[in-house]
């Protein structure tokens, strides 16, 4: 196996979680879900040359994960608001894999972002998991004190979605 | 009800596995290449039409050349139709690596065919007009004169267009292609 290989193959292990993740915010179904995956694999392992390791790994796979999930959802051109219940409850049951069981209110969070704006469910996942400001504001391009502002809208959004 | 962060905090640690990877890459890299055989197809059409209409065109052609080319762009499409329709059947049998070596060699193919034919075609059609108009004429006669100019301006022309064409939509393909050959050879695939 060549050296670059093995490297691509790290930094996938290590940041699957991010691409999943973040793929699944923006699909509906286990088919587009598996797709925009693949492609983000794909787009990693294409431009895997160009990364200079000026940022950290992590913030550029971020970067070219949402670059991916926004320019298939653009594609598909059927950005549905409110996913199907059945596509959601048979993406969480993927994501849970050996775990076996469920996590209903996860799966109700999700339903809650794919309600949002495309770029407002990038913000609240790369919030969700821990990014500080500034690398989400570095990330989606947008100022660090807008980032702030647009996460307590959003969480307010999302609670008012969840809690009813 | 938990707050957003614990709910989120909740997901399992995922893992994948390297053939996953693979696999992946594979897929992508054999439907990017189904896409270019769906393109090509249409291109095949289209491109067999519009050079029968130039040829069309030209004017005072008799009826016997017109037969003589239909017949050469009829032979022409069917034989790239049938390598394209052998690729199918290869890709079903063979890995991509393979799948993609016989389409870079396709689309090579297709390219020389194409600009094969055309020539053949329009020496064929300088040939039998001179012949069918001025049999007497020297070449360098029939060529300076009305008739003469007006096929080189005619010939020029679509020699130019097939040029264009194929410039912009085999050579980039070609080339990517090559660079998706490349990395598979060099194991990523």
């Amino acid at each position: 196996m060549s050296d670059k290989k093995k490297r691509y193959h790290s930094l996938i292990e290590e940041n699957i979680g991010i691409i999943r993740k973040l793929s699944r915010g923006y699909t509906n179904g286990e088919e587009d879900f598996e797709d925009t995956v693949q492609e983000v694999c794909l787009q990693l392992w294409r431009s895997f040359d160009s990364f200079r390791g000026d940022s950290k790994a992590s913030t550029w796979v971020y970067r070219v994960t949402l670059n991916v999930c926004l320019s298939l959802l653009k594609r598909r051109k059927r950005v549905e608001l409110v996913p199907t219940e059945q596509g959601v409850l048979h993406q969480v049951v993927e994501a849970q894999g050996d775990h076996g069981q469920q996590d209903p209110q996860i799966d109700q969070l999700y339903r809650a972002i794919n309600t949002l704006a495309p770029i407002d469910r990038a913000i609240i996942m790369l919030y969700l998991d821990k990014l500080e400001h500034a690398e989400i504001a570095e990330i989606v391009g947008l100022g660090v004190s807008n980032v702030g502002v647009k996460i307590n809208r959003i969480k307010k959004k999302l609670k008012k979605i969840i809690h009813g | 009800m938990a707050e957003l962060e614990d709910i989120w905090a909740e997901q399992p640690q995922e893992t994948i596995e390297e053939h996953t990877v693979d696999n992946y890459l594979q897929s992508k890299s054999t439907s990017e290449l189904r896409l270019f055989e769906r393109i090509i197809r249409i291109e095949l059409g289209v491109g067999s039409v519009l050079l029968i209409s130039s040829i069309w065109w030209l004017a005072g052609m008799p009826d016997v050349l017109k037969g003589m080319m239909m017949f050469i762009l009829w032979f022409s499409t069917m034989l790239a139709g049938l390598t394209l329709w052998r690729i199918k059947k290869i890709t079903f049998q063979s890995d991509v690596k393979a799948y993609l070596d016989r389409s870079l060699r396709f689309f090579q193919a297709y390219l020389a065919s194409f600009s094969l034919s055309a020539a053949t075609i329009l020496v064929a059609t300088a040939i039998l007009v001179k012949q069918a108009r001025e049999p007497q004429a020297s070449w360098g006669e029939w060529l300076m004169g009305t008739q003469g100019q007006n096929l080189l301006l005619v010939t020029g022309l679509i020699a130019s267009i097939m040029t264009v064409y194929a410039l912009l939509l085999y050579v980039p393909r070609i080339t990517r292609l090559k660079h998706l050959l490349r990395e598979l050879e060099e194991e990523v695939v």
